[in-house]
């Protein structure tokens, strides 16, 4: 019996100890509350002693991510864009966080509240070439969010002793409703750009076709040009050499010629009339007698070349 | 993260025991083996080579991270050790989720869509690499590290794709985007860290993984690409033509002017064989002159008449002939 007295008391010693014990965590703040009003407020880690009738609450001092589903806003032209946003806030003052917020999830509603509509004002009063756009000096989605990060970083600290750490948009998305109609624009764009390839290509080539077309009939007309020197001068040549033989007996070259020229023009088709007087014809109508050749009238006039001798 | 000890439970039953025990041995060596072991199984740890630990002793971190080894360190409720593989490259997934990426899972499309410069949607996806450099500041500053990381840099990446044009991004912009972003995040960092809020790590690299068109307009951006390669096959066709034709162009002329050679030099031996011809025929004429000419005049006609029709008049019927009744019979 005594021997239980004992335990008990030792029971009773150990729970007292247990209770004016105080571990404070490095990831916590912890606030004293003595019959739930705050005594004490404790911010650096370690081990602390208390009255056991003293209870301790901790609060989170780590830094939290508050990243809702996207959000539609509307710019000042009226379009539709999803902002996905995120706040990285944490308790600074854990005894007025206490006192107004309370707990993390009463945290993050007040932070969407005042975050969330603060940039909702700030993103209608810009066009859309404020968030996205290709030219450096219209886009100033830094600046937009700073805007809204300041004062709601002041509002935070002040109303709730939350520290905004951090506001960011982390995604500049499109709701589904005008999704569809931006690929559509899309696709006409990618269909221009491929069409202008195209057109560039058979420009390209038609262009480099003609320039060889081009070379090949410059190339093929100098070789004309040169052929046709080559034989001129040929022709020229040979006109000099047959002048110089015809020369010699232009009468003789007459006959020769115009006897080939006979050759060529007499074919087939013509039909000759010959008189019956005439020379080729004489034995026939005149008999042996017409034989002399010095009475009869020449076959042709072949004149001879006076004062031409043979070499 | 934090490797807390074994729950509660089990040592209270354990002092309990001890103390219902019957009073055979003092209480005093029962008390002290007990909590011998006690001790043995939460104050003592061992540090794997590629790790370091770090001990909470009553909620305050110690400076002195434990290196490998076994450590005699306070039994449990007083000391807590967290190990962490300081040295190990870490990575998060922007837009993707690297566990589906090795199970084999495409991209989560909506997740990795954002809006570019000119108002095109982009399907990006990127992987973050970094390490702890500040293990007390990595342990106690935010609950989600990854997260955090995450977070950052997607909002870096969202703002270098927002500042640039569709084509900029899937063709010259990558390495420039991820330089700019990597130099974005670190700064980001760096201002939490005047803040008091330094993470304690820093990012390595951020690496762009698919970069790519929406699968909606997907076969469009394809087709642009087709329609590069047409461009480039066109102008390689027509390069090809132009390098076939020059040597035929080449070809041909100089067989032009061979040609006009060869009949050059055909017409000057001509000219200069019958030259000769001529003059040996004509210094053959001599005083039988008239005889040979009648001779080849005979020859020639010889040789011609032959071949015409021939109609023989005496000089009167000649005189009143009717040419028509010839023609007629032309064909």
């Amino acid at each position: 019996m005594k021997k239980l007295i004992l335990v008990a008391l030792l029971c009773a010693v150990l729970v007292v100890a247990w209770r004016s014990l105080l571990f404070v965590d490095e990831t916590q703040q912890v606030i004293v509350t003595q019959f739930g009003r705050p005594v004490r407020t404790l911010s650096e880690a370690g081990l602390y002693f208390k009255p056991p009738y003293q209870s301790s609450l901790a609060i989170d001092r780590r830094v939290q991510i508050y990243n809702p589903r996207p959000a539609e806003f509307l710019t000042s032209e009226k379009k539709n864009i999803d902002l996905d946003v995120f706040v990285c806030w944490s308790v600074e003052d854990p005894q007025r966080f206490l006192e107004t917020v309370g707990d993390p999830a009463g945290a993050t509603s007040r932070i969407h509240d005042m975050v969330w509509s603060k940039l909702a004002a700030a993103v209608s009063r810009s066009p859309l070439e404020n968030l996205v756009s290709v030219d450096g000096n219209k886009q100033r989605l830094e600046s937009l969010v700073e805007g809204v990060a300041g004062p709601c970083a002041d509002d935070a600290r002040q109303q709730y002793g939350i520290a905004l750490v951090d506001v960011k948009i982390k995604r500049i998305g499109l709701p589904d409703q005008v999704r569809e109609s931006v690929f559509e624009r899309m696709r006409k764009e990618r269909a221009r750009i491929a069409q202008r390839y195209r057109s560039e290509g058979s420009e390209e080539a038609m262009k480099i076709r003609a320039t060889a077309d081009k070379e090949k009939t410059v190339i093929l007309a100098e070789a004309y040009a040169e052929a046709e020197i080559v034989r001129g001068k040929a022709e020229a040549e040979a006109t000099r050499t047959y002048s110089e033989a015809h020369q010699k007996d232009p009468q003789f070259f007459d006959l020769l010629r115009t006897l080939e020229a006979y050759r060529k023009i007499l074919d087939e088709k013509t039909t000759i009339l010959l008189s019956g007087d005439s020379d080729l014809l004489k034995y026939l109508s005149r008999g042996p007698t017409a034989g002399d050749p010095r009475t009869a009238k020449p076959l042709a006039e072949v004149p001879s070349k006076p004062g031409s001798s043979p070499p | 993260m934090h490797r807390r000890a074994e729950p509660e439970g089990s040592h209270e039953h354990e002092h309990g025991h001890g103390r219902g025990q019957p009073d055979r041995w003092p209480n005093v060596w029962l008390l002290a083996l007990v909590g011998l072991v006690v001790w043995a199984a939460t104050g003592v740890y061992v540090v794997e080579p590629s790790q370091r630990a770090v001990v909470w002793r009553c909620g305050r971190i110690l400076p002195e991270l434990s290196v490998p080894g076994i450590h005699f360190g306070l039994p449990w409720g007083i000391d807590r050790v967290t190990r962490l593989k300081i040295y190990e490259q870490k990575r998060v997934g922007i837009g993707l989720s690297l566990d589906d990426r090795n199970l084999g899972r495409a991209v989560e499309p909506r997740r990795a869509e954002c809006l570019a410069g000119d108002r095109n949607l982009i399907e990006i996806s990127a992987v973050v690499q970094y390490e702890i450099l500040d293990a007390k500041a990595y342990l106690i500053r935010t609950a989600d590290v990854p997260a955090a990381i995450e977070n950052l840099v997607t909002a870096e990446l969202s703002a270098a794709i927002a500042s640039r044009a569709v084509d900029d991004v899937l063709t010259v912009g990558r390495l420039e985007i991820q330089q700019q972003v990597l130099a974005a995040a670190r700064g980001r960092l760096v201002r939490w860290q005047r803040k008091g809020q330094g993470l304690g790590v820093q990012i390595n690299s951020v690496t762009l993984e698919a970069v790519r068109p929406p699968q909606e307009v997907d076969e469009a951006f394809r087709d642009v690409i087709a329609a590069r390669e047409d461009r480039h096959r066109a102008v390689n066709e027509a390069l090809g033509y132009a390098a076939a034709l020059r040597p035929g162009a080449r070809g041909e002329a100089e067989r032009i002017r061979l040609e006009a050679e060869g009949s050059a030099a055909e017409t000057l031996e001509k000219a200069r064989g019958e030259a000769d011809r001529f003059r040996r025929m004509a210094a053959q004429l001599g005083s039988g002159r008239e005889l040979t000419t009648r001779r080849l005049i005979l020859e020639t006609l010889e040789e011609v008449l032959p071949r015409l029709k021939k109609i023989v008049l005496d000089d009167e019927a000649a005189k009143k002939l009717d040419l028509g009744v010839i023609e007629d019979q032309w064909p």
